[in-house]
């Protein structure tokens, strides 16, 4: 297996992760527009709202260790059962029948 | 040196881990570098790759901690790097400098317009979890797969898609993944959604399945939820003592109460959870019209790797007959 390094723009073009600390967390949504309050609320800094997950309530990051930034789209999860609806949402989200996924294997 | 982030069993080794991850210093400047001069070079090789997945919820717990307490090689590496993770499953360590000149422009401009291409901001151990959960499709039974999932509640599909993912982790040995999106389906459906998803991963959905068969998907999914109300209990490898005791009291109070079918199923190593509590409430000796079935085997499931321990206790009365019959097939084959 080789790791050969693409060049930036080789790897620009792909989907990838940001896997942080939480200080680092906070130092890049300040980076990208957001405002983390000490209490842990983020407010956006353009609008000035605060900002609310897709249950309408408010997203806290001290309250919520495995919150994530889903860009594309600046959609907030909490955790990995609200990324699962975000992919039904955005019908991204695909079964497949265990026999027909035997009968790959 | 103080080791103290580390449990002691674990310290030479992760330490070593990292002082590796801090020796691809010179090939990551060599990167940076070769970013604008489109250079090709090797970056992680493949047991850096695996020994930086090991060492992700480590850094994540020193990363949680006061700078100043941090571990003086964690704090370099920290203050130094930023990790990605691509959706081609490589893992890419880039300077701090690099994320703030490259990358965050290109943030900023996805709040203004919608993009194709994604670039999430994740901790350091969840960051495989959600990546895995996208890639993945989910594999269900076929009976599932012959419905039209689409016209389920856009909630009922997404928990059919993480109790469908936390089978196959719980089935194929990676049970500590598993109980983390256990946990995040406690947070977001409730116990009820939890308890679905147990059910689910010890069979009842796809056998309550045959039972339903010919009905729409809305009243399936209603008479699905309705599995997650019955007195079925579950345990788990990381429950407290208080737990037990818990489940203890409440399939004693359903025995009391004469609930028509009961029952607790465990998997791996929480079977001898499950084991101890049946065996507080059989020195009870409760109640002799509850007919009861204690399965103890290893057992193997069609997508799992290997053979896996467990351990299911059943009670019934007459009333309950009839669900037992149906269920029965779970466990006597």
């Amino acid at each position: 297996m080789s790791f050969a390094f693409e060049s930036w723009e080789e790897t620009k073009s792909k989907s990838f992760k940001i896997l942080v600390s939480k200080t680092r967390k906070k130092e890049i949504f300040n980076e990208i527009g957001y405002h983390i309050l000490e209490s842990g609320k983020i407010i956006d800094k353009d609008s000035g709202k605060e900002l609310v997950g897709a249950d309408n309530k408010g997203i806290n990051l001290e309250e919520s260790p495995n919150l994530a930034l889903i860009l594309g789209s600046h959609n907030f999860v909490r955790n990995i059962a609200e990324y699962s609806d975000l992919l039904v949402k955005n019908g991204d989200l695909k079964f497949i029948s265990e026999k027909n996924s035997l009968s790959k294997d | 040196m103080d080791h103290s982030f580390l449990i002691p069993s674990d310290i030479d080794k992760s330490i070593e881990t990292t002082k590796n991850l801090l020796n691809l210093i010179p090939y990551i400047k060599k990167w940076w570098k070769g970013v604008f001069e489109k250079n090709k070079d090797k970056i992680i090789k493949p047991e850096d790759q695996e020994n930086l997945k090991k060492i992700l919820p480590q850094l994540g717990k020193e990363s949680s901690k006061p700078k100043d307490q941090q571990h003086p090689i964690v704090r370099e590496f920290l203050n130094k790097y930023d990790i990605l993770l691509g959706n081609d499953d490589i893992y890419r360590i880039a300077p701090k400098n690099f994320i703030n000149e490259e990358i965050i422009p290109i943030l900023k401009s996805y709040k203004e317009k919608e993009a194709n291409q994604s670039i999430d901001i994740v901790n350091f151990t969840e960051g495989e979890a959600y990546s895995n959960y996208e890639k993945e499709p989910k594999k269900i039974p076929e009976i599932l797969s012959n419905l039209e999932i689409t016209k389920f509640s856009h909630e009922f599909q997404s928990l059919l898609g993480l109790s469908s993912h936390v089978t196959f982790l719980m089935w194929n040995g990676k049970r500590d993944q598993a109980n983390r999106i256990k946990w995040s389906i406690k947070e977001r459906y409730g116990e009820e959604g939890l308890r679905f998803c147990n059910c689910y991963s010890i069979g009842y959905v796809t056998t309550y399945l045959k039972s339903i068969q010919g009905m729409d998907e809305k009243k399936i999914e209603e008479k699905l939820w309705q599995l997650a109300k019955m007195p079925l209990f579950f345990t788990s490898s990381l429950m407290a003592k208080d737990k037990i005791k818990e489940i203890t009291n409440q399939i004693t109070d359903s025995l009391n109460g004469k609930d028509s079918y009961i029952a607790i199923h465990s998997l791996g190593k929480a079977s001898d959870f499950a084991k101890q509590i049946t065996d507080e409430i059989i020195k009870l000796d409760l109640d002799k019209d509850y007919l009861d079935l204690r399965i103890d085997r290893k057992v193997q499931r069609s997508f799992s790797k290997e053979k896996i321990r467990e351990y299911n206790y059943i009670w019934y009365n007459d009333k309950g007959k009839s669900f037992h019959d149906l269920f029965k097939s779970l466990w006597i084959s």
